[in-house]
């Protein structure tokens, strides 16, 4: 096998990104598509690599209707363009990432990451409204629209989020907006599970709460001003500044291994990592983060602990070499074959991201 | 076509005689849901598990036969009306509540246990489940996962997708699969979202996981009138541009609010041009505090008459008149005919006053009760099936009605599904290729094309749809 | 012979938009999960029957069969579908279109003969009770679903009882037919909270039975003439109310007799109305409450015997899960429909079971029987009382 370096398209337009993708699905290329490169190591290594799609001159806010609170944007935006734009309107995306800044939309839907808001808000797949997607035919999809609630047609949305570009690239996504909160207040501890505890059964729910392994506790509660000032002072911890988030979005391990189980598995599942292990965890989600600093028969340990409970460990970041030791998957999910029928379906010629995803 | 003895047998092997229905003259009775369109079915067959459901579409596929899931067959899309014949499946006797989680805060549930029957179980447990279609009191949750329902408090809680956390489902070829389940950010393909809101066209659902919520301590209910549909509409963009987003915002027309009242004394004002109800929960700080700001907001959108529910048994006559609505309105008309398009919010005004030329323009009584805050209107044509002449001009108000619709930027479906209803309209907001994706999706699931046949897509063979054309309603109109 | 289905309205038919709200309602469809089995589907088959749009089938008459008359469904219909004067009808046309049945034709028999004359009911009371007494009721399969019969409940003398103190109203009490052998200490019970009330309780002489059991199985024209009869009697008296402690008899007295038109009160309907003493003794037992059919969906009744029960000093109240659900007793159903009937009861039972109360009140005879039966049947202590008997241990 003769290996060259692979071709780089930045095309400007979704037309001219499909045009591009059909071509080379038609002389057999293997395409990746690159949006921030902030999840650029997830996944397994690709078996091949002929052609680095771009999309990051798919920039545009293509429509944003404040008062309908929505918003449409083409995939190659970075979030926090996005965000500023909806910001001048009081708005915003719940989305805050960890490896940020630098996340494009695209990747962030195509790879599924989410952040600590997620536990107030839900992740995209709950706020996606609409999508249009590169077919490796040559073909514009779209699937649902820009109404906040429709049920015309198949969710191609929830189809294509998380399916890291493996059945087509995404080139444009609508979104339903929130307005920011009428207040935003973030406090911290060093109480550890019992902390996480007396968050989570506040009258109010907290917006997002985090757990680090030496104990420490963030939690943000947004809402109206008097349940959330009630809230905050009842619990009585260390007022912190929003700083904190940009400072904890901002992490990204060089071995990081995300570990998903039922929200009620976490805490013992994460008593089971070696001691010493640095994580940070979502317990109200059942998603910890972990930086790996073991090695890899370690990691599959753990990860067959984590899917002993129902969970999975997957590799966000880390050295090929390790990834390909480790697999950056795990257990392959019992409806693999319908899986790999719709990847079949979509991309018959195996050219988006070979070897990268489970299908 | 009546369905073969020897297919007829085979599925009494399967789910025992008494659970086989194949007389004629009762499939009559299975032919509709709650839409106006019907079909019979070849065969209408209860099954009580699993892997009862599995054995039937194993014969199902095995004879090519199309089989259609039903529920307690209250849909307004004709998603269970079995238009091409075949096996009606009616998992109506899968009516378990199989397991309820405090911790975790979720349960697990057959199709057919109905709606609210799961919030009053989970209530014990301080907990509910949100999705809350009007029909709650009667529809499946099976039905739900089918058509991805919605309800009035969707507008804050997200509708039935943002709930099922898993679900087992019978594939075309009878094999028994789950899909996701408890754990978030599940390796691989998202077939549990792709599969939710499919309509009975790529699997049978047999098992469902849902998220519950805790019932938020303090709840307040707010009435309010206005002098006119398009007032009540900007009250709704104000309240949303002022950055509140309340549990539910809901509004009826003059039409509606006449009839409600006659049913339920619920003390709506039946001198407004249109009501709003309006419901915010939280702790009591919250609730009280966003309360005011919105009757704030009201009363500087020409809001008047403004009644906040003192008591629960107040707040649930408000809803009471707010969810047995559509069927109140049978005191005008005996029949409806409505359609559940969706406008960008601000585009309300605009739609509405369409809806009103277009009723006007064939002289058809139409009442507007829906689900204001996400612009998921619900415009009810009412008029008597008895009447032949009547048939065509509801049908074209119909169509124009969702053509103004998508004409200001909005979608066929809110909650209720594409079905039969408005399966031919789909290329008015979808391309070739946008369709052209679903159909590969549809074939992944469904080669031999056995699943709820003639729903979602547009079907060629039948070029224009005239609904006094299709099979039901051309029965009954044969009644005169 | 009538014209085919000509009592069935049109009219009344097209009230139905086929939402399906009544569904879960049913009880015959919440055991079956059938449409065919459920309101919206009797209505449509009997609608199809009434446009000649589907022939008469004699296999589908079971559908109309199985109903129990339970009026659930209107209780919950948005549309305003009067479904139990569609069922009526249905019932009464198809009894002209259908095949004669033996054992139909010998329960109507048995119906006219025994309810419709009076003092018939009562000697097969006392031929019950003394059967009883010789141990001799397994030989009939419904003599095992009686209570033990005491002395059957007789007017007192002179055919009035009067209030206790000053008298208020002057009340009518409907005795009946089944009451007055089966329990009669319900009616004790009835009268004395009466009396308590501040009411003088008048007992008509030559009072026959209401005719709501033939009504309720296709017999219309049985049930006019004994409405007749007690329309003339009730016409030649004075009197504030007719009280009535049986909901079958209560809901048919004020859809079926005009004359009678908003006199016609259940006990807990008066007594909530004009009031009774402060209850003299604490009544230490937790206690469950099953609607009847008759007075819930039929005559709207629900809040007033919860109400009357719950503000009984020392009572420990619980309400019951479906409690506006069907017992499946229905009148004549239980005996003309066993297995439907019981598969319902069985629902039922897991329901009353799960309150674990020391009591459970009703407001109808029917129901007492069936409950008393099935409870007894499932090993179950638990007490079967008639609303009145509840509130009368207050006294």
């Amino acid at each position: 096998m003769v290996v060259t370096a692979p071709s780089v398209e930045k095309p400007a337009s979704a037309e001219e990104l499909a045009r591009v993708l059909h071509e080379a699905a038609s002389s057999k290329l293997a395409v990746v598509p690159v949006g921030g490169r902030r999840a650029s190591k997830m996944g397994d290594p690709v078996e091949r690599c002929d052609v680095l799609l771009h999309t990051t001159r798919l920039d545009r806010v293509i429509e944003h209707s404040q008062a309908d609170m929505v918003v449409s944007v083409e995939a190659g935006i970075k979030l926090e363009s996005l965000q500023s734009e909806l910001a001048k309107a009081g708005q915003f995306l719940p989305l805050d990432p960890f490896n940020s800044p630098g996340h494009t939309i695209g990747g962030l839907l195509a790879t599924g990451w989410t952040g600590p808001l997620r536990l107030r808000f839900g992740s995209p797949r709950d706020y996606l409204i609409g999508i249009r997607v590169a077919v490796p035919d040559g073909r514009l999809a779209s699937g649902g629209g820009r109404v906040v609630k429709n049920v015309s047609g198949y969710d191609m949305m929830k189809l294509h989020y998380g399916a890291l570009g493996s059945l087509g690239v995404i080139v444009a996504a609508s979104f339903k907006v929130f307005p920011r909160p009428l207040r935003d207040v973030t406090v911290s501890s060093q109480g550890g599970w019992a902390d996480v505890d007396r968050a989570l059964s506040t009258p109010i729910a907290p917006s997002a709460l985090e757990l680090f392994s030496g104990g420490r506790v963030l939690a943000r509660y947004t809402g109206s001003p008097d349940a959330v000032n009630r809230v905050v002072s009842e619990l009585g911890w260390r007022p912190e500044d929003d700083t904190v988030w940009t400072e904890h979005g901002g992490r990204a391990p060089d071995r990081w291994a995300r570990v998903a189980v039922p929200r009620s598995e976490l805490r013992r599942v994460l008593g089971t990592f070696p001691s010493g292990a640095e994580w940070w965890a979502s317990p109200g989600i059942g998603i910890a983060h972990w930086s790996v600093a073991t090695d890899a028969s370690s990691v599959r340990e753990i990860r067959s602990t984590v899917e002993a409970a129902g969970g999975t460990l997957a590799l966000l970041a880390a050295p090929d070499d390790f990834t390909r030791e480790v697999g950056a998957w795990g257990a392959v999910p019992p409806t693999l074959d319908v899986q790999r029928r719709l990847k079949q379906a979509f991309d018959p010629g195996g050219v988006l991201n070979p070897g990268r995803f489970v299908v | 076509m009546p369905i073969h003895e020897v297919v007829a047998e085979e599925l009494r092997r399967a789910v025992g005689r008494e659970s086989v229905i194949v007389s004629p003259h009762d499939l009559r009775i299975f032919e509709r849901d709650g839409s106006i369109e019907g079909a019979m079915p070849d065969a209408v067959v209860l099954v009580s598990t699993t892997q009862e459901a599995s054995e039937v579409m194993k014969i199902a596929a095995r004879h090519r036969i199309p089989v259609v899931p039903r529920g307690a067959g209250t849909g307004l899309s004709g998603g269970a009306v079995t238009i091409r014949g075949g096996i009606a499946l009616q998992v109506t006797r899968m009516r378990r509540i199989l397991e309820i989680d405090p911790v975790a805060q979720t349960a697990l549930v057959e199709p057919g246990v109905v709606n609210q029957e799961l919030s009053l179980v989970a209530a014990q447990h301080g907990l509910f489940y949100a999705p809350d279609p009007s029909s709650q009191k009667a529809c499946t949750l099976g039905g739900n996962a089918a058509e991805n329902s919605g309800g009035p408090h969707c507008l804050y809680y997200g509708v039935t997708t943002n709930h099922v956390l898993g679900m087992e489902v019978v594939l075309a070829d009878g094999t028994v699969r789950w899909v996701s389940g408890d754990a978030p950010d599940r390796v691989g393909l998202d077939l549990c979202g792709l599969l939710v809101g499919s309509e009975g066209t790529l699997c049978a659902i047999t098992k469902i996981k849902v998220r519950l919520l805790r019932v938020p301590p303090s709840v307040a209910t707010l009435l309010a009138a206005f002098p006119s549909i398009e007032a009540a509409s900007h009250a709704v963009s104000a309240i949303i541009g002022h950055g509140i987003v309340p549990a539910a915002l809901e509004m009826m027309d003059n039409v509606t609010v006449g009839a409600v009242e006659a049913h339920y004394q619920a003390g709506y004002p039946t001198d407004a041009g249109a009501v709003l109800l309006v419901e915010v929960d939280g702790i009591a700080e919250s609730t009280r505090e966003l309360m005011a700001a919105i009757t704030d907001i009201l009363a500087h959108n020409q809001g008047y008459a403004m009644r906040e529910a003192q008591t629960p048994a107040e707040r649930e006559l408000l809803w009471a008149g707010r969810k047995g609505a559509i069927g109140a309105l049978g005191r005008i008309k005996p029949n409806y005919y409505l359609h559940d398009g969706v406008v960008p919010r601000s585009r309300l005004p605009q739609v509405l006053s369409a809806v009103g030329e277009i009723g006007e323009h064939y002289k058809l009584p139409v009442a507007n009760v829906f689900h204001a805050g996400d612009g998921n209107l619900h415009p009810n044509i009412l008029f008597d099936l008895r009447d032949r002449e009547v048939l065509h001009q509801v049908e074209a108000a119909g169509e124009e009605m969702l053509r103004a619709v998508v004409e200001l930027g909005g979608a066929l479906s809110g909650e209720h599904g594409i079905g039969l209803e408005k399966a031919a309209f789909m290329p008015w907001i979808f391309t070739d290729d946008d369709l052209n994706a679903m159909h590969r999706v549809k074939d992944v699931f469904d080669e031999q094309g056995i699943l709820n046949p003639g729903k979602i897509f547009p079907d060629p063979t039948r070029a224009r749809i005239h609904l006094a054309g299709r099979t039901g309603l051309a029965l009954e109109a044969r009644w005169w | 012979m009538t014209i085919p289905f000509s009592r069935l309205s049109d009219d009344d038919l097209a009230t139905c938009v086929h939402c399906g709200l009544c569904l879960d309602a049913c009880p015959t469809f919440r055991v079956t999960g059938l449409e065919t089995e459920s309101p919206r589907g009797r209505i449509y088959l009997m609608t199809q029957w009434k446009r000649g749009t589907l022939p008469f089938d004699e296999e589908q008459v079971k559908h109309i069969d199985l109903c129990l008359g339970c009026r659930t469904c209107e209780g919950v219909c948005p549309s305003g579908v009067p479904y139990g004067r569609i069922i009526e009808a249905g019932r009464a046309d198809v009894e002209d279109q259908r095949r004669p049945s033996l054992k139909r034709a010998a329960s109507r028999a048995a119906l006219r003969q025994l309810v419709g004359h009076p003092g018939r009911l009562r000697a097969a009371g006392v031929a019950t009770r003394a059967a009883q007494k010789l141990r001799l009721t397994s030989v009939a399969r419904s003599g095992r679903m009686l209570p033990q019969l005491g002395a059957p409940f007789r007017a007192p003398a002179g055919g009035v009882a009067p209030a206790a103190g000053e008298r208020k109203h002057r009340v009518a009490f409907l005795v009946g037919c089944v009451m007055p052998i089966m329990y009669p200490q319900s009616h004790h019970a009835a009268v004395r909270l009466l009396q308590l009330a501040g009411c003088e309780v008048w007992f008509p002489q030559g009072e026959r039975c209401c005719g709501a059991l033939f009504a309720h199985n296709g017999d219309i024209e049985g049930a006019e003439r004994l409405r007749d009869a007690n329309t003339r009697m009730y016409q030649a008296a004075s009197f504030d109310a007719l009280i009535v402690d049986s909901a079958g008899c209560g809901a048919h007295l004020k859809d079926f007799y005009p004359e009678l038109k908003g006199r016609v009160k259940d006990l807990t309907e008066w007594l909530a109305q004009v009031g009774l003493p402060e209850p003299k003794r604490e009544v230490r037992v937790r206690v469950t409450y099953q609607d009847a059919c008759h007075l819930a969906h039929a005559q709207k009744i629900k809040k007033e015997p919860r109400d009357l029960i719950r503000t009984l000093p020392g009572v420990e109240w619980v309400e019951m899960r479906h409690a506006e659900i069907c017992c499946g007793a229905a009148g004549l159903y239980s005996t003309l429909e066993p297995d439907m009937s019981n598969r319902i009861l069985r629902e039922k039972l897991d329901d009353v079971l799960a309150t674990r109360a020391d009591v459970l009140a009703v407001a109808n005879p029917g129901c007492q029987m069936q409950l008393e039966a099935g409870l007894r049947k499932r090993g179950s202590t638990m007490k079967v009382e008639h609303v009145s008997e509840v509130l009368a241990r207050g006294y």
